[in-house]
């Protein structure tokens, strides 16, 4: 049995199954390593936003202290991966001091992404557990209202956007759906079609699409539930739909190859 | 001027050292509150720290002799090999090191350090004796013990502190003899050990009621009964034959405590050992036995409310899921972070020592609703 010497932390399955597809282009051991995801589906009478994402991380941490003495005794490296979201990147590394401090009462003090910072545990311990820690976030770039670009903004659904293989073919199921949002945000109406709901149904019909096209039957019965099965989608089409060696996957190749 | 236990102050445990005692090697644990929670697996040391915090408190041959009680150890063998007699207590089974327990309190420190010393039976000299049984025993040195009497020496120091107390087991003997072979032992904080499933004899019971009543504090301990069965209107000692609580609930109807289970049972003594004996350091091993889910929630309220009321330091153990949650559930609705701590002990399988980490309440509160594990598993 070979045992877990790296973590990363992700937010959603979907990221886990993207960076299990980026990892395997980087050759990271499959086995040395174990992605985590924080995104449990909690009890609906607690509020989502306490107990999923990038706001559990620090409580994520914390419940991997005691682990590191039963099923994680051969961890060295810890990677966060969160999402870039429309946060700078100081404010950012802000909230991972916060969280690495808030579990290890240690704050790592990341001045950038992809920089290793030694922690030492030592409650309750005599001898302390030395880590190793790190961060990444994910994110690629929004298209705001007025035709500009956000670059180094948002998250794994806006990345995918960049990186998709062959944007020059038209893709009718997902890039019709301009036309849609363009309407709704002409209209009178009070709802708007925001930059990042349009990355993110973008990509979903995208994967869809490529889900009926690609994989045959099996694609049929993934458009039923899609959102819980788009991580499959991902983890099964990313090689085929996605060019993982885009510039805009430079860092992070660069960050996962450091879990090797 | 050595300390004497000030009833009117309230002195809390910061921090314990335990070497060499039980299952702990070398264990440490801070940053504790006014109420902590331990939980972890069977077998994972929950009962054994409680130990250690009542010997590091009260370091006498009759804490020794009570936690063998507890246990429920083969004294009556001891008798024929007194080489057995302390082995449990020391980490390893292993009696040539010294068991060393420092506890920090608030405004002082007690190193307390305990030691086995043998004798062959030569030198004690040889004894026959009649067993309570009524059998005489001839005694063949060459297939029994060589031992002839162990003891343990229990040596205490600390600011204004010293004491030294011995407890021997002789071979042909069936009870230790205990010995003050300098400054006796004067207790610093008063500490109550509840170990589990025990059950306080109902005149004992009575008894300490009545000294509530005394100190008209019956309101605590009625309030208490309520929370666990609103029906319960009044409670009273009747002295008809062995003195025993009464309840008498809302339909006028009188019954006998003793009738009501375990669980009122339980509540009503921890209820009265913490409003007879404010300021005190109060143990409970396996706190949920007995009472019912659907109370642990208004147990801990209670508990959280008296604790503060009496200014009683509480640890208690625990390894069921539910009353955990009840725990971190009092303590989020009362913001009493500060108050109640839990602690999550198990065995490190990288160097198989015993580790308590504190788990933030917030984080306990993510690793239930997250279904995580955050009870040693």
């Amino acid at each position: 049995m070979q045992h877990i010497n790296n973590i990363i932390i992700v937010e959603s399955p979907n990221d886990r199954a993207f960076v299990q597809v980026l990892g395997q282009e980087v050759e990271l051991s499959a086995t040395g390593i174990e992605i985590v995801d924080l995104h449990k589906f909690p009890d609906p009478t607690v509020p989502e936003k306490e107990l999923r994402g990038k706001h559990a991380i620090g409580k994520k941490l914390e419940g991997l202290k005691g682990q590191l003495d039963r099923k994680y005794t051969h961890v060295k490296k810890i990677g966060v991966v969160l999402d870039m979201d429309d946060w700078d990147l100081l404010t950012n590394l802000k909230h991972v001091n916060k969280a690495v401090a808030f579990a290890f009462g240690t704050d790592p003090k990341f001045e950038k992404e992809g920089q290793f910072r030694e922690i030492s545990i030592n409650a309750g311990r005599n001898t302390p557990i030395s880590l190793l820690i790190s961060c990444f976030f994910t994110k690629g770039y929004i298209d705001l209202p007025n035709d500009d670009l956000k670059e180094d903004a948002g998250n794994l659904d806006t990345l995918l956007f960049a990186i998709r293989k062959n944007p020059q073919i038209h893709v009718p199921y997902a890039d019709c759906l301009h036309l849609w949002a363009d309407c709704v945000n002409f209209s009178e109406s009070n709802l708007k079609v925001s930059p990042n709901l349009y990355t993110k149904m973008w990509l979903d019909n995208f994967l869809r699409a490529m889900a009926k096209e690609k994989l045959g039957k099996s694609g049929k019965n993934i458009l039923s539930d899609f959102e819980a099965k788009k991580s499959d989608v991902i983890l099964e089409l990313g090689k085929v739909v996605f060019d993982l060696k885009h510039t805009a996957l430079e860092k992070f190749r660069q960050f996962l190859q450091t879990f090797k | 001027m050595l300390y004497l236990c000030q009833p009117n102050i309230f002195r809390m445990v910061k921090s314990i050292h335990i070497e060499n005692f039980r299952c702990f090697q070398d264990f440490q644990l801070a940053d504790l509150g006014q109420m902590n929670l331990i939980g972890g697996k069977n077998n994972a040391g929950k009962t054994s720290f409680l130990e250690a915090l009542l010997l590091g408190n009260v370091p006498t041959s009759g804490t020794i002799y009570f936690l063998q009680q507890v246990r429920t150890e083969n004294t009556n063998a001891y008798g024929d090999f007194p080489e057995m007699a302390w082995t449990n207590l020391f980490f390893g089974l292993d009696k040539t090191k010294r068991i060393k327990l420092t506890t920090t309190l608030t405004g002082t420190e007690i190193t307390v350090e305990i030691e086995c010393t043998e004798k062959t039976k030569q030198s004690v000299g040889k004894r026959f004796q009649i067993k309570s049984d009524e059998l005489i025993q001839v005694v063949d040195s060459a297939t029994l013990s060589e031992i002839g009497a162990s003891t343990l020496k229990i040596k205490g120091s600390g600011k204004n502190i010293r004491f030294y107390n011995e407890i021997t087991f002789t071979w042909g003997t069936r009870k230790p003899t205990e010995n003050h072979g300098g400054p006796k032992f004067q207790p610093v904080l008063f500490t109550y050990f509840v170990p589990t499933g025990f059950k306080k004899p109902s005149f004992v019971l009575a008894r300490e009621f009545d000294r509530a009543i005394a100190l008209g504090k019956k309101e605590f301990v009625l309030a208490g009964l309520q929370a666990i069965d609103p029906q319960i209107k009044d409670a009273m000692t009747l002295n008809v034959g062995e003195p025993r609580i009464h309840i008498v609930r809302q339909n006028g109807s009188m019954q006998q405590l003793n009738f009501y289970g375990d669980a009122l049972n339980k509540v009503v003594d921890i209820i009265l050992r913490i409003v007879n004996n404010a300021n005190c350091l109060l143990l409970i091993d396996e706190i949920e036995n007995g009472i019912h889910h659907s109370n642990h929630e208004k147990f801990w309220s209670l508990l959280l409310k008296l604790t503060k009321e009496f200014r009683v330091q509480m640890f208690a153990t625990s390894h069921s899921s539910e009353m955990i949650q009840a725990f971190q559930k009092v303590a989020s609705e009362n913001n009493a972070a500060n108050e109640m701590c839990y602690f999550e002990m198990f065995q490190s399988e990288r160097n198989n020592q015993i580790i308590a980490n504190k788990i933030n309440l917030e984080t306990l509160a993510y690793q239930i609703q997250t279904e995580q594990p955050f009870r040693g598993e």
